[in-house]
This record gives C-alpha cells, sequence and structure tokens, in this order.
C-alpha cells in the first residue's frame, strides 16, 4: 500500500489566556466590548507565539471568550454571549490565522439561527486561510443542552459525518472535543474511529490536581486511542464568582503513548506550553503489527449491543423545543437516575 | 445495606510452566504455587472480615508462548471448576472469603479453544463468575467466534457481573485496561467492584496504563482493585517485567492502597465502602458522571465500525499464535481503508 504525502513536524501551542466572563454584565453591547478587549491581548499573544519558520496551530481554552452561563436563561445567554460561527467576533481570529498563516482552534458558546433557541458549546477550527474547516458542538454538556437532545433531527440534518467532524489537512487529521468530554471515552473513541490522530482539546478544569483523575484522563486517551492530545486550558477566571483559580492553568500536550511532552504552569496566562507535533512518528506506529497497537487490536463490535440496548440520560428530550433554562437539566438527571435503578446500576429507591 | 469489607491484593510471583514438558510436570508447579497461595490467603483473611482475596492474571502459569493451541491446552490449561481450582474453593469456603483469580482455561464445550479465564468464588467455594477476556494480545478470544459465543451465553454470560451481598462485582484482566468499552460494559451491566488481575509493567506508566486504572475506576464510578504479579520466573522474559505495585482505587479514581514496589506482597489492601458509592452515584449534579452519559449519540459509530475481523476462527479454532499477526494485517488494512489509519510516507 502506497503511504500518505510526508507532513513534516509542526509546532502545537496552548495559548493559556485568562477568561473575563461575561455573567456581570446585562447587555449585549457591554458583553462584546469584554470579548473585543479579550481578542486584543488574544492577537497580541498570537503575535507573540507565531514563528515564521514553521508550520503552527494554536489553541485556545474553552469558552474562555464568553465564561459560560450561569443565573442566565438560554434567551438571556443567547441574546448577551452567543456568536455565530463564523460570525463578527470569529472574524478577528479568522484574520489573524490568515495573517499569520497558522492555524486556531477555539471554543465559543454559539448561537446558530438555523436552530432558534438553542445555544451550542462549540469548537472550531481556522485554516491558515483563515476559513472555518471544522466545527464540533459538545455532547456529553455540565449542564447545558446538547445535540443529544434532538439527536435524531441533528443525526438527520448533519448526519455521522458532521455529528463527529474530522478535519484533514496538510497537518493531520484533526478532531476538536472540550473539557469535560474527557471523562466519556465514547468521545474521544468516535473521532478516531472517524480517523483522527490528533485531538484537540479546548478546556476549562481544574489543570493543577487529578481531581476525579481528570489528568490521568487525558494521558489515557492519548495513549487508548494513539493519538496526540493538545489540552489548553484557561490560566483563571478574574471575574468568577466562585474560586477564581478553580480553572488553574497547566495545559499540557500528550503523544500517542500518554507522555507529557510539555505543560504549561498553573495557575496564569502563559505560551510555555509548546511541542513539536511529528503526524509521521506516529502513521507509523499505528501502521505497525504488535501487541502494542491498540488500535489494530480493537474490536468494537464485542461492544455494540450492550451500548445498543443501555440508555441513562433520557435522548430527544428537547427535540420539539429548546431548553428553556438550566433548571429543567435536575429533572432530566432525576430520570437519568431512575433508568439506572431499572438496570440494576443501583438499588431500587427506598 | 452493605457492609464496608476489606480486599486484599495477593500479589505472587508467577512460577510459569513453559519449560514443562509434560502435563505432570506443569501441574506439579501449579499444584506448588496453589500450596504457598493457601498459605497466604491464611494468613491475609484473618481479621475483621469478609473478605475479597485477588490473585493476579494467569499467575499459576504464565502464558501460553512458543507453545501451539494443542500444546498449551494439553499441557497448561484447566477446567474452571476443576481439581486445580477445587484448592482455592476449599480455601474460600474454610476462611469464609470469596477469592477472585484467573487462569488459562479448557472448556469440553468448546473443543480446540482455550480461554483466558477470570473467576469469582463465593465463601461456600462456588465459582459464581466466569468472564472470558475478549481483548486478547496474541491468543484467540470470544470475539473470533463472537456469534456462536453470544448465542450459547448471551450478554449476561459474555459480561457476567456477580450480585453478591457485597455488592456487584465483576472481573476484567490486565491490558483489557486500555480498551475503554470493557469497563464500560461492566458498568453497564451494574457492577460497582471491578476486580482486576494483572499481569503489567506495574511500576512505570508506559501507555499511561498506570492511569488508566485510576480513570476506569472514576469514569465508571466503580472501586477497582488491581492485583499485578511480581515477575514471572522461568522463561526467556525479564522477571522484571512485571514488577507488582498492586492497588486498589476508588470511584473518584484516587488511590487507597498501593504495594508501592515489587516482591511478594500482601500489603495492597483497604476498607471498601459500597454504600458511599452508591451514595456518590445517586447524587444528580455535574459530579456524577454516570448520569450524564448519552449513549445513543455513540451507537451509530460502534454499530458501523469494524477493524479487527470478528469471527475469524469461527469454524476452526485458532492452532496457533502466528495467525493472529494475519488478523492484525487486515484489521490495518480495514483501518486504512476505513481512513482510520494513514500509512506513512514511505517514499515509494
Amino acid at each position: 500500500m502506497k503511504g500518505s504525502p510526508m507532513i513534516d513536524p509542526w509546532r502545537a501551542t496552548c495559548m493559556q489566556v485568562y477568561t473575563h466572563i461575561l455573567n456581570r454584565v446585562s447587555t449585549r453591547e457591554d458583553a462584546m466590548a469584554i470579548v473585543n478587549k479579550s481578542l486584543d491581548r488574544w492577537t497580541e499573544l498570537v503575535g507573540a507565539a507565531t514563528r515564521r519558520d514553521e508550520k503552527q496551530v494554536m489553541l485556545f481554552p474553552e469558552f474562555a471568550l464568553q465564561g459560560f452561563p450561569i443565573h442566565e436563561s438560554a434567551e438571556e445567554w443567547i441574546a448577551k454571549a452567543c456568536f455565530q460561527i463564523p460570525g463578527p467576533e470569529t472574524e478577528r481570529l479568522q484574520k489573524l490565522a490568515q495573517d499569520n498563516k497558522i492555524y486556531i482552534g477555539a471554543n465559543s458558546y454559539e448561537y446558530d439561527p438555523e436552530w432558534p433557541g438553542r445555544y451550542f458549546n462549540t469548537s472550531y477550527l481556522i485554516d491558515d486561510t483563515g476559513e472555518i474547516i471544522l466545527k464540533y458542538r459538545r455532547i456529553n454538556t455540565a449542564h447545558s443542552a446538547s445535540p443529544h437532545d434532538f439527536l435524531d433531527k441533528y443525526l438527520d440534518r448533519y448526519g455521522i459525518e458532521g455529528m463527529f467532524p474530522v478535519a484533514k489537512t496538510p497537518l493531520g487529521n484533526i478532531g476538536m472535543m472540550p473539557c469535560g468530554e474527557i471523562m466519556y471515552p465514547e468521545a474521544a473513541r468516535a473521532l478516531t474511529f472517524r480517523g483522527a490522530e490528533v485531538i484537540l482539546h479546548p478546556t476549562s478544569d481544574y489543570g493543577a490536581d487529578d481531581n476525579w483523575s481528570w489528568q490521568s484522563a487525558k494521558k489515557v486517551r492519548a495513549s487508548e486511542n494513539m493519538v496526540y492530545l493538545i489540552s489548553a486550558n484557561a490560566g483563571g477566571m478574574p471575574e468568577a464568582y466562585r474560586g477564581i483559580n478553580d480553572i488553574a492553568g497547566q495545559s499540557r500536550i500528550f503523544d500517542w503513548e500518554g507522555r507529557v511532552l510539555t505543560q504549561g504552569p498553573s495557575p496564569g496566562e502563559s505560551l510555555r506550553c509548546s511541542a513539536l507535533i511529528d503526524v509521521e512518528a506516529l502513521r507509523r506506529v499505528r501502521s505497525t503489527r504488535g501487541g502494542f497497537n491498540r488500535l489494530a487490536q480493537a474490536r468494537p463490535e464485542a461492544y455494540a449491543a450492550l451500548y445498543a440496548s443501555t440508555s441513562l440520560y433520557p435522548v430527544n428530550r428537547f427535540a420539539d423545543k429548546p431548553m428553556e433554562s438550566k433548571k429543567v437539566i435536575r429533572e432530566l438527571l432525576d430520570e437519568a437516575l431512575d433508568n439506572m435503578r431499572d438496570q440494576d446500576m443501583l438499588p431500587p429507591a427506598k | 445495606m452493605v457492609q464496608p469489607w476489606t480486599a486484599t491484593c495477593m500479589q505472587v510471583y508467577t512460577h510459569t510452566v513453559n519449560s514443562a514438558t509434560t502435563r505432570e510436570e506443569a501441574m506439579a508447579i501449579v499444584n506448588s504455587s496453589l500450596d504457598r497461595w493457601v498459605t497466604l490467603a491464611k494468613g491475609t483473611a484473618r481479621g475483621a472480615g469478609p473478605y475479597v482475596l485477588l490473585y493476579p492474571e494467569f499467575a499459576l502459569t504464565g502464558f501460553p508462548l512458543l507453545e501451539t493451541a494443542e500444546e498449551w491446552i494439553e499441557k497448561a490449561c484447566i477446567e474452571i471448576p476443576g481439581p486445580e481450582t477445587s484448592k482455592l474453593q476449599k480455601a474460600a469456603q474454610d476462611l469464609k472469603c470469596y477469592i477472585g483469580a484467573n487462569s488459562y482455561e479448557k472448556d469440553p464445550e468448546w473443543p480446540g479453544r482455550y480461554f483466558n479465564c477470570s473467576y469469582l468464588i463465593d465463601p461456600s467455594g462456588d465459582v459464581i463468575l466466569k468472564y472470558r477476556r475478549i481483548n486478547t494480545v496474541h491468543t484467540a478470544s470470544p470475539h473470533d467466534f463472537m456469534d456462536a459465543y453470544l448465542d450459547r451465553y448471551g450478554l449476561e454470560g459474555t459480561f457476567p457481573v456477580a450480585k453478591t451481598p457485597l455488592g456487584n462485582i465483576a472481573m476484567m484482566p490486565c491490558g483489557e485496561i486500555m480498551y475503554p468499552e470493557a469497563a464500560r460494559m461492566f458498568m453497564f451491566r451494574g457492577a460497582e467492584v471491578l476486580l482486576h488481575p494483572t499481569s503489567d509493567h506495574g511500576a512505570a506508566d508506559k501507555w499511561g496504563w498506570e492511569s488508566a486504572k485510576k480513570v476506569r475506576a472514576s469514569e465508571n464510578m466503580m472501586y477497582l482493585i488491581s492485583t499485578n504479579a511480581t515477575g514471572q520466573i522461568g522463561t526467556f522474559i525479564p522477571e522484571g517485567q512485571t514488577l507488582g505495585h498492586s492497588k486498589i482505587i476508588d470511584f473518584h479514581g484516587r488511590i487507597l492502597a498501593d504495594v508501592g514496589g515489587p516482591g511478594e506482597s500482601t500489603v495492597a489492601s483497604a476498607t471498601i465502602d459500597v454504600e458511599a458509592l452508591r451514595r456518590e452515584r445517586r447524587i444528580p449534579g455535574a459530579g456524577n458522571r454516570l448520569l450524564r452519559q448519552r449513549i445513543e449519540m455513540y451507537r451509530p459509530l460502534y454499530n458501523q465500525s469494524s477493524f479487527y475481523p470478528p469471527n475469524a476462527f469461527a469454524d476452526a479454532p485458532m492452532d496457533s499464535k502466528t495467525r493472529i499477526m494475519e488478523l492484525q494485517e487486515e484489521a490495518l488494512a480495514n483501518m486504512v481503508e476505513a481512513g482510520v489509519v494513514n500509512l506513512p510516507d514511505t517514499g515509494d
């Protein structure tokens, strides 16, 4: 079999920035002033990180231009904080990518006129011509609606390719997946089954410690799927209601064996987490037979039946109309709990 | 209410049978190991119980190296239950404890095949759970005759979970830790405690293998009890490839006990509180990883993804491990075709 065209090693940089949240302002105008101020800083940092002699991917953290909805209803959050992607706010990032001839990965709360009343946690990749070449909407949300809440329609509209997009680029095959999806092995698995060689992981997590084995999970996703994992965490949330450093940096880059290639400081703004990504080396290992080739030995058919017969969080619950407020999620979690009892994962309620 | 109980990792040496030429010689080695195991069990299960004692993966024999399937079955495989496990069954009965172990199994129902089988013995001495490894490294697996296997055992028998007075217990050996679907299945089937008999590096975090133990426990919110062997004695493989560090991990991935090194040891021992786990699983909120699983989203991809050929030994058992390399070639070709693996540029 003939090989794919050679890919020279390229540089990945985690843009570990502060997240300036929008929860403390009430109008879109005030909110966009904060967004644009952040983008001014991002522009400076991209300039500082750009190297003329290397192909580069720069990854910003999860929802780092907005924060996440707290007291806002869905309608309020969409009106005040959400972007269209592409749209006026991402245009600045697109121009940055074009001007500096780099790829930029980011994540923002998105509003899409095709789905009125809904918002998405969207990870997106801009190529070195300024085009948005990938958009992935988070499925395992912590306390927001997700494409799973109207799965049938979503799948019908985008297909498997659009639900789990992988961009085939001159740098290799790139997928994206944010933050807490790291705790759900199926998320990275799906991108791997779709061909991802590099997973960009914009995140907004503790960073510093291994609570819930969250940091270990980054390592393990990289190794079990034999992918590079580039995980850019925010350096802090200076205006947060909770601890400013509950989000505490330590962005990391892992190779396909789960080795840490580099890591940023904790907490704080930093561009130190930067490493060369060698997709050819990964391809060589993936295409070698042996006991260590985790992918070549995977037997997904053995599991399809139980995936098909198990259901926990109720599906298609916002199919007819969007989620109005995060409060409804609590009821759905109670239902999930009942489902666990029904499927013998918990003892019956007393 | 499930009372707290004690789990102990029985970190022992694996005295291999590869150099033995007859079954008689091999079983002499097995029985000598079993005597030592029972001595260690007696020394361990004598405090406040109940106890679950877990021995490492294939620690009575080692694994087939140069042997053909026929030779390995003849020389080293045991029936479960059978004459060899009866020593462990009697120990469980005498000590009123649970004993988990893993052995290469032959089953008259499947002539010509052998299994990497994890099994659990209850305090009455019965074998109450048998799980046959699916993600094998270089041997055949139930996936190699999956249709016939599922037909015979169903999902319940393929992914067994024992409902015991200590909670719901499942087993999964060694390298299956690197396949997230394996532990996932047991969680789907109700497991609260996963026994992980292993024979792995132990010491370093190569491939994120040690991290994977923590992550399986946390992502599935289950206890994980992982007993590693300390050295495989008597083969051309260096003894230090298997270096102990048995450990017990809670449902948030926290390490409760760790031998911390190689050597025969029962130091990794901890209290398992299944009621605490049930409480955590019942709390709705962002911290509950189980409740928020949106499984349906992934079904289409699991339904259509196929790389390593299933049912490859449906008609006849695998005769020799050399066949596995051919199957991996096929898996790779399937992955290249699916765009999952891109071949490197070889300059051709």
